[in-house]
């Protein structure tokens, strides 16, 4: 892909997840429980997304410890977005009766 | 006889405490390397190992430094009404060649002497400005020498006798080869030098194909071509024909012979040829020539030209190509060729590519719009227009610029994409203001809300319903 072209997704990309976390901080700080918690997990899996994406953007060839701390960033985002869509589907089962309190 | 065995009995304690000692110093050691990962442990015992080796051995390397920055010194002499400017400037350990920059342009690369004599110099102009530019293996690999102006005397007319010669291979001057030339690439590059400015430079290699190519000069008359294709190992002959644009009856002409070589016969070869090193062998070079066939002609030859103001065109916008189809056979077959274009970097990475199919027998040239791919970055580019004719091959390559297209335009300021990357620093700045005052917003907003929403007060305000048709 053309360098300028990349960067400028690149950019667009982070740009967006700043908008994620403002907004999912907000969330975080109305609810309560169990929604909290899922909307916790969700706002860690964002950050760790948006730190992966900076990272990448300041180390562009991505080898050694660069590399490593960007994979590392993107296996905690998927592990804390999968634990928050446990927890939230956890809940829906509980509220629907699936599940005894 | 208890006294002995007290003896001993220290001799144990000594002993276990140099054991423990001893255990703790490895422990500690061990701990470390796993802190430093074991790599740390190979390299340090590697290095205790080597220093324990190496103690009695010397060694003496010099290293070298980045390319000194050379200080041309010169002057203009004028030699029966012949006008010349001797430049020089110092030897340099860290320097492997010198190129030559005359008006800011290309004048000659490949230079190993501390010393060159530019003859093809024009009276039109008072004074001329010369750059050297050092190569070298060490730190940036260049150094750049002040502007050198010269002003050329008064009486000094320089009738001009067309000169053009091939001057290096390989980046590599003749000279250096020693009797023949002898290469390993298969795709060799050339450079050479016209005193006519701008000439339209016919290119013609033979070998067991036919390659013929058209380029441009300079201003300076410096031009360089790489052939497209690998060309068949054994004897090549290139020849170079340096043709006035203003007036086609002025001409020049060089040929050059050379040999492309496996591997190991180029090994013993330039063994030979370091020991014939001093030997001035241009003569024996150019004068040596393998046979060409007959049929082995090209029956036209193409010559391409940017017909675009300036030789500029912004990104996205059309380049136009003029394609003269320079006819050397009347009975030329009447069939389709495939012209092929191809838009290359200053590195010759293709940028883009395309073809059409003309019957060249029914037409002497061609204008072909190729639009420039929207985010090319501004540069120097070159058009390569090619077409095969069974095995030979016929090119013709002109040089253009891509400016970038301005994104903003307000008057006569733009603001353009690279000046946009250029404030990044700014824009990542304003980007983390935005993102706290926006935070700061959003909390504001929360520290007003009434309730703390939980799933159960979703369930009461109706969020959740009971699904229809569910067997619970």
């Amino acid at each position: 892909m053309n360098s300028n072209l990349e960067l400028l997704s690149h950019l667009f990309i982070i740009l967006m997840a700043l908008f994620a976390i403002i907004y999912t901080f907000g969330v975080v700080w109305r609810v309560e429980k169990k929604l909290d918690i899922s909307f916790k997990f969700f706002l860690v899996s964002i950050i760790s997304f948006t730190l992966s994406e900076i990272t990448a953007i300041a180390f562009p060839a991505g080898i050694g410890l660069p590399q490593l701390l960007i994979t590392g960033l993107k296996i905690i985002f998927i592990i804390f977005f999968l634990a928050g869509t446990l927890e939230m589907r956890s809940m829906l089962r509980r509220m629907d009766g699936e599940i005894k309190k | 006889m208890k006294k002995p065995i007290k003896k001993r009995t220290s001799l144990r304690k000594a002993a276990r405490a140099h054991a423990v000692f001893f255990l703790i110093s490895f422990g500690l050691y061990i701990t470390l390397c796993a802190i430093f990962t074991p790599s740390f442990m190979l390299a340090d015992m590697h290095s205790k190992s080597k220093a324990l080796a190496d103690d009695t051995i010397t060694l003496v390397a010099k290293v070298l430094a980045p390319p000194v920055q050379p200080i041309i010194s010169g002057s203009a002499i004028c030699t029966n009404g012949n006008l010349s400017v001797q430049l020089t400037w110092p030897s340099d350990e860290n320097s492997e060649s010198f190129d030559i920059e005359r008006n800011g342009s290309t004048l000659i690369t490949g230079l190993t002497n501390i010393n060159y004599a530019d003859t093809a110099l024009s009276t039109n102009r008072t004074y001329n400005t010369y750059v050297i530019i050092a190569h070298g293996p060490m730190g940036p690999g260049i150094a750049i020498s002040d502007p050198l102006s010269i002003t050329n005397p008064d009486a000094c007319s320089t009738p001009l006798t067309p000169e053009e010669k091939i001057l290096t291979l390989e980046a590599r001057l003749i000279e250096i080869y020693g009797d023949t030339p002898r290469i390993l690439s298969q795709k060799p590059s050339f450079s050479g030098r016209t005193n006519i400015p701008f000439a339209k430079i016919f290119i013609t290699l033979h070998s067991d194909q036919v390659i013929t190519a058209t380029t441009y000069a300079n201003e300076n008359g410096y031009w360089s071509w790489t052939s497209p294709v690998e060309l068949d190992l054994g004897a090549h002959t290139l020849s170079t024909i340096a043709v006035d644009p203003n007036d086609a009856t002025v001409t020049a002409t060089d040929t050059f012979y050379f040999e492309i070589v496996p591997v190991a016969t180029s090994h013993k070869d330039s063994d030979d040829n370091k020991n014939k090193s001093t030997k001035k062998t241009t003569a024996t070079n150019r004068a040596q020539s393998i046979p060409i066939a007959p049929q082995a002609i090209a029956p036209f030859i193409i010559s391409a030209s940017i017909t675009n103001a300036d030789h500029s065109v912004f990104s996205g916008n059309e380049l136009l190509v003029n394609v003269d189809f320079l006819k050397k056979s009347q009975s030329l077959e009447n069939k389709n060729y495939e012209i092929f274009y191809d838009l290359l970097d200053s590195e010759n990475n293709l940028v883009a590519e395309t073809s059409e199919n003309i019957n060249i027998s029914k037409t002497n040239s061609t204008l072909k719009k190729i639009t420039i791919p929207m985010l090319t970055p501004a540069g120097n580019y070159k058009i390569f227009v090619k077409t095969y004719d069974g095995r030979n091959l016929t090119s013709g390559e002109d040089f253009f610029q891509i400016k970038e297209f301005p994104i903003l335009s307000v008057g006569n300021t733009t603001i353009s994409f690279t000046q946009i990357m250029q404030g990044l620093s700014w824009i990542i700045l304003a980007l983390l203001l935005a993102f706290l005052a926006l935070l700061g917003i959003e909390h504001h907003l929360s520290e007003q809300a009434v309730f703390q929403i939980t799933e159960n007060y979703l369930r009461r305000k109706g969020f959740f319903t009971k699904r229809k048709g569910v067997q619970r």
